[in-house]
């Protein structure tokens, strides 16, 4: 798999002639075709985006990284760019443990489909190992993946009314930040200390999973006076999720041709952990049932909402779930290829106001695609963390676990199959750059 | 993954000349039609028998170690003669951006000269060895003191051969007479002498000037600013030792804030934004261990471009080590670089020799339109070698 991980600064290995950040005058003429490498301008680099700026007559190849054409317009033009360095074409097997990257898992195999399931009381009709009646609805395909190789599918035969649940991916922050973080840490198959946690797949059932704040499970991000009172047990403040993914079609896997079905998938949420009846969450999904017409590729609907009062999972009645659908953010689709979803979360502090509260940023990149489009920012009005907090000793509420859900929602779904794919999945504390295909 | 951010600025001009477009890029032409190809045709004394004629004459504006300075889009040769080769102090223009590219008489000889003097009793520039004492200054954005050709100071200026001057004097485009010699009030601090040498840096918009070491300068660095006519003395001298003369030739990389000298088989790099740091001697396989040729800068692709005779040009791509630490404008010049020449032998016209006398700007980039120029003696075209794509 080839995939950018990026960090937010620094420009080790990355030379620009003259200097980073500086300007370089380049004289030409109208009329004169011009012929310029961009790429001698600057060492150690792997690719170069043009990020904004134009002239006339002049255009930019990525590919070639020169500017070629004939001018047509006399003046001064800023052509800005920015070069990202050779670790971005490298396998990203090698930049797992690259600076940032705090956890990864992809779906090569079926042991890790399989071992990263997360049912340990579900049993039900698609219970992926199959502890139940029915078909086994995720499963592990062998080739066919982001880059070529297995991924995981999930699938829901039409007509069945069996439970068709979401499949939940529990993840305390330790898990992404301790001396062991990584596969092994909450991997059961590779003898993680932490076991995966399932829910019923409509309600969220009656299994909680409580995790105890501790040394050696912090909290992600809570209220200041814990984090200034306790400043071992928390870590960190934003952070980035991102999904390698491909939308389903009907039947059978994408990209068949049309016509596709229209599914709700949740691919992420994070989640406060700490209370029996309290879950805060911010949750994204897929769009709804029915909302798109034959020969369309479906689109990532974005949901936002806190729910904290109803149990976990969704479900919530308390007066602040808040749970909408929100489609003014345009209307990306999927492109039938493997996709990226990109999530920025900035967990806020509870009394935070202004820029100071939580925060969630959404890009996405179709397959092929080298850079992301923007197609969710909200500022949250209240903060999603809470005080409620009354399991563990002692209690420390903030952001606790990132759940992630490989989901759909079966009430909407009684007659419509979907398939699912997931390939990969990252947790950073630095920014993810979109994959290569 | 680290990424790091640059602006390219292009600059686009007036639509290229007619003559230019049919040029094969990289090859080089001689441009020979027109009214004024050379030199000689603007020749104010074709006789040979005016006051300012001395022994040589007119052919002594390109031979007697004779300076010049490219704008935009033309090259400026201005008081140019000195000793007792040539007492005319006239200017002339070599215009590329017009569709017939030609030379221009611009300012007339001074019928009245005066022999060791740096400017004759009409108030005019007298005629001197320029070397590489000037540069051109282009429009300055709140001031009118650009667009002018700029000599520092004159070298064995006419007459005894033994003097020289250090009254700056200058040529402002469009007019036909030069400046006053109170446009300058400031002396230029430091070398008079034939081995020190100056360039103008658009960034800074200064001009930049590296003594020699004859007789007590110590190779001092020192630079000008234009809009208020004031010299600064830096604290850079150079690291090691490089030849005096009256042959080197320099530019400056606007880019990586160097100004670099050339001499033979050798550079010396003066880091224009440390300018209290030793300028650096470096050996640079491929350069020629002989002749006395020209260097310029190629903005295209960043490069150093050597010419000395015929139609070789000797390319360096500064190292990406020239400096220390991550190769920044911030960190000092790096001492153990190695700057190496590639050889080009483009096609087209062939040059003509240089003067043995040297070629300083006489070898130039021009703007409008892209290329390198060159002119070797009055009786010879102007060779130009057409680079609208980078080296």
């Amino acid at each position: 798999m080839r995939v950018f991980i990026a960090r937010r600064t620094g420009s080790a290995g990355i030379q620009w002639i003259g200097g980073n950040g500086t300007t370089t005058e380049v004289p030409v003429t109208v009329g004169a075709a011009v012929d310029y490498d961009v790429a001698a301008q600057v060492t150690g680099e792997a690719s170069i985006d043009l990020m904004s700026g134009s002239v006339p007559g002049l255009t930019y190849d990525p590919q070639t990284k020169r500017i070629t054409g004939t001018p047509t317009t006399q003046g001064s033009y800023d052509l800005a760019f920015r070069a990202y360095d050779t670790s971005a074409e490298s396998d990203w097997q090698t930049r797992i443990s690259g600076p940032g990257v705090v956890w990864y898992h992809n779906f090569d195999n079926a042991a890790e489909v399989n071992q990263f399931l997360w049912s340990s009381g579900y049993g039900g009709g698609n219970d992926p190992n199959r502890n139940g009646t029915g078909a086994p609805y995720v499963t592990h395909q062998p080739s066919g993946g982001a880059d070529g190789g297995g991924f995981m599918r999930l699938t829901y035969p039409l007509g069945s009314t069996a439970g068709r649940g979401g499949s939940y991916w529990w993840r305390p922050f330790n898990a992404f930040t301790g001396a062991t973080n990584g596969r092994g840490t909450d991997d059961p198959g590779a003898s993680g200390a932490h076991s995966p946690a399932a829910w019923n797949v409509t309600d969220g059932g009656s299994t909680v999973r409580r995790w105890t704040i501790d040394a050696s499970n912090p909290a992600f991000f809570g209220p200041a006076a814990s984090m200034s009172a306790n400043p071992t047990k928390y870590y960190g403040t934003d952070f980035y999720v991102q999904l390698r993914t491909r939308r389903a079609q009907m039947p059978g896997p994408p990209p068949d041709a049309p016509p596709f079905s229209y599914i709700t998938g949740k691919s992420a949420w994070l989640n406060i952990t700490l209370d029996t009846s309290t879950a805060n969450e911010i949750v994204v999904y897929g769009q709804s049932a029915g909302e798109d017409t034959v020969g369309q590729q479906p689109r990532h609907r974005m949901y936002e909402g806190r729910n904290r009062s109803g149990g976990p999972g969704l479900g919530g009645n308390s007066e602040t779930d808040t749970i909408s659908n929100d489609d003014g953010v345009g209307d990306w689709r999927y492109s039938g290829g493997w996709d990226t979803l990109l999530y920025h979360v900035t967990p806020g502090p509870r009394d935070g106001t202004g820029a100071n509260r939580t925060r969630l940023e959404v890009w996405a990149a179709h397959a092929g695609e080298t850079s992301y489009t923007k197609i969710w920012d909200i500022l949250y009005s209240a903060a999603y963390e809470t005080a409620a907090n009354t399991l563990g000793s002692p209690a420390y509420d903030g952001w606790n676990a990132l759940i992630l859900a490989i989901y759909h929602n079966g009430s909407a779904f009684a007659t419509e199959p979907f398939n699912f794919d997931y390939d990969q999945v990252i947790f950073s504390k630095a920014f993810i750059a979109c994959p290569q295909a | 993954m680290a990424y790091a951010d640059k602006t390219i600025r292009f600059v686009v001009g007036a639509p290229a000349p007619a003559w230019y477009t049919p040029l094969a890029d990289q090859q080089w032409a001689a441009l020979t039609g027109g009214p004024a190809p050379q030199l000689s045709d603007v020749d104010p004394c074709p006789a040979a028998n005016c006051p300012y004629t001395g022994n040589t004459g007119f052919a002594s504006v390109c031979s007697s170690y004779v300076g010049a300075a490219a704008s935009n889009d033309s090259m400026i040769i201005a008081f140019q003669g000195g000793h007792h080769d040539y007492a005319g102090n006239g200017v002339y223009e070599f215009m590329f951006s017009e569709n017939t590219p030609r030379w221009y008489r611009r300012v007339d000889p001074s019928t009245s000269v005066q022999e060791d003097v740096g400017y004759y009793a009409d108030g005019r520039p007298s005629s001197r060895h320029g070397y590489k004492s000037d540069c051109f200054i282009p429009t300055l954005a709140g001031s009118s003191n650009g667009s002018r050709y700029f000599t520092a100071y004159g070298g064995s200026t006419w007459g005894s051969g033994n003097f020289t001057t250090n009254l700056a004097a200058s040529w402002q485009r469009g007019t036909s007479a030069p400046d006053p010699q109170s446009f300058w009030p400031n002396a230029t601090p430091g070398t008079l002498s034939y081995d020190g040498y100056l360039c103008w840096d658009p960034v800074t918009e200064r001009v930049w000037k590296r003594d020699g070491a004859y007789p007590t300068y110590a190779y001092a660095l020192r630079s000008f600013d234009p809009r208020t006519k004031a010299w600064t003395t830096h604290g850079s001298t150079v690291a090691g030792s490089f030849p005096d003369g009256a042959y080197l030739s320099a530019l400056i990389d606007p880019v990586r804030r160097v100004m670099v000298m050339c001499y033979r088989g050798q550079i010396v790099v003066t880091d224009i934004g440390r300018p209290d740091d030793p300028g650096r001697v470096y050996s640079v396989t491929g350069l020629p261990a002989s002749g006395n040729g020209g260097f310029a800068y190629e903005p295209l692709g960043g490069k150093w471009v050597q010419w000395s005779g015929g139609s070789t040009l000797r390319v360096i791509t500064p190292p990406s080590n020239y400096r220390t630490g991550d190769g920044s404008p911030s960190n000092a010049l790096n001492a153990s670089a190695t700057y190496l020449a590639a050889t080009i032998n483009p096609g087209g016209a062939t040059p003509t020799a240089e003067q043995g006398t040297g070629t300083h700007g006489r070898f130039a980039y021009i703007a409008n339109p892209g290329g390198f120029a060159v002119v070797n003696a009055v009786n010879q075209p102007m060779y130009f070698f057409k680079c609208a794509t980078a080296l």
